[in-house]
């Protein structure tokens, strides 16, 4: 096999194999239950993919399956987002507020993505594939907005600790942020060829599920600890707060 | 074109704070041993001095005011080196507490609950403290107060403390039953 049939060949058998895998790790270590949309997610996705190879590449039902899969994909992915901010954040309820921070984030990304969407009426030849690939810009750009939040908010409130939603968000966001600028450079651009665009967006998704595979597939082999030690962390909340109510006014 | 610039750079942007998440700089903790070896030892009369107000005063009226920004950035660059380092202490000890949680002892379950909830507290208020000290340091003469933060925040620890309080119940149910 020649080396331009053999990438796309690895690239979307990679993600296949892996996908399942997790899958299956998911169900044995009762993960499923903790991240149903990613789970649903992780299954639908691969599934779209076997399935289409039952069909003729240039036939109606082909088409059907691969869209209507693309567009549920795109909505289980938004959704891992609120599920994993979720995940983060519901055993803390003093952090409600976040949540009011992250559907004020939502609404001004989607009035953006709208706006991006209503400014670039497509103009080419494949109106219909334009429109697609606008309408998957938005939402990926609602994604990306999204996932900036849930990271920065990972990070700032040192919530790294928690393993799975630490990689699902790192390999959304590896995604998300690498097919958004594939999408802006083909559907706004043209600067990228059909071939390319599906190549590289190909290797964008692939590098997503190896980063979920690290996280999900790595043995557990974490030791428990049996004592803590004695800290000042609360002299320190208590100096951190003078220091508040004497510079934020009441 | 615009649009194109916006979209690049929030793509650009996600990638980066990716990379920031993945390498944290933390060094791994995984025993009571790794927390003993990595912890930064950070003198809290020191901080406090740094910021008191007091002394703001003194060196305002002392030094001439070129004096006065070139003297009071050093003390809050400091101040915010101090914080950076209590913030590493912080998220080391989250782990540490996640890791005591995942053992099969109630009462150390406990304890490390309340470590996770002191730790993510004082990780809250470096969010509103570092923000201020950092305009500070912009502006070392700056002595008004920021508004608009005392709802959210007040909320924040009023649902700290009776959270906490409901997880140790809890948890001493579960103790006392068995």
């Amino acid at each position: 096999m020649r080396l331009p049939h053999l990438a796309p060949t690895i690239l979307w058998f990679v993600p296949l194999a892996l996908q399942a895998a997790i899958a299956l790790v998911m169900v044995s270590r009762g993960l499923a239950r903790v991240f149903p949309v990613f789970f649903a997610y992780t299954v639908l996705v691969p599934s779209r993919d076997v399935l289409l190879l039952l069909f003729p590449n240039s036939g109606n039902r082909y088409a059907l399956v691969f869209w209507w899969g693309d567009a549920i994909a795109i909505l289980l992915s938004l959704g891992v987002v609120v599920e994993t901010l979720r995940h983060l954040f519901q055993p803390y309820p003093f952090l409600r507020f976040v949540f009011r921070g992250a559907w004020i984030v939502a609404v001004i990304a989607t009035a953006s993505a709208l706006a991006l969407f209503h400014s670039n009426s497509p103009r080419g030849a494949d109106r219909v594939l334009e429109s697609i690939l606008l309408m998957e810009r938005s939402a990926r750009m609602l994604q990306v907005c999204l996932l900036i939040v849930l990271i920065l908010l990972m990070s700032r409130l040192g919530l790294t600790w928690q393993h799975y939603a630490l990689g699902i968000a790192a390999g959304f966001g590896i995604y998300s942020a690498l097919d958004l600028a594939l999408l802006q450079f083909r559907a706004h651009l043209h600067s990228v060829a059909y071939a390319t665009f599906a190549l590289l967006g190909s290797a964008a998704y692939n590098l997503a599920v190896i980063t979920w595979a690290f996280y999900f597939l790595k043995p557990r082999d974490e030791k428990s600890v049996d004592s803590l030690p004695s800290t000042d962390l609360a002299n320190w909340n208590d100096a951190l707060t003078e220091q508040v109510d004497k510079w934020y006014q009441r | 074109m615009v649009s194109t610039l916006i979209i690049l750079f929030a793509s650009g942007f996600c990638l980066l704070l990716v990379w920031v998440i993945l390498h944290s700089g933390l060094p791994p903790i995984r025993s009571l041993g790794d927390w003993e070896a990595n912890k930064h030892e950070v003198d809290i009369d020191a901080f406090r001095l740094l910021l008191e107000s007091a002394e703001e005063q003194y060196l305002r009226r002392s030094l001439p005011p070129l004096e006065f920004r070139v003297f009071q950035r050093r003390r809050l660059k400091l101040a915010l080196r101090s914080l950076d380092l209590v913030g590493k202490n912080a998220l080391m000890l989250m782990k540490l507490g996640q890791l005591a949680k995942a053992g099969a002892n109630p009462k150390l379950a406990q304890e490390a609950e309340e470590l996770i909830y002191g730790a993510l507290r004082l990780r809250v208020n470096l969010l509103l403290v570092q923000p201020y000290l950092r305009l500070k340091w912009l502006f070392p003469g700056w002595t008004v107060s920021v508004p608009g933060f005392a709802l959210p925040y007040e909320e924040l620890l009023s649902h700290l403390n009776r959270v906490r309080q409901q997880r140790r119940w809890d948890l001493e149910r579960i103790l006392m039953a068995g």
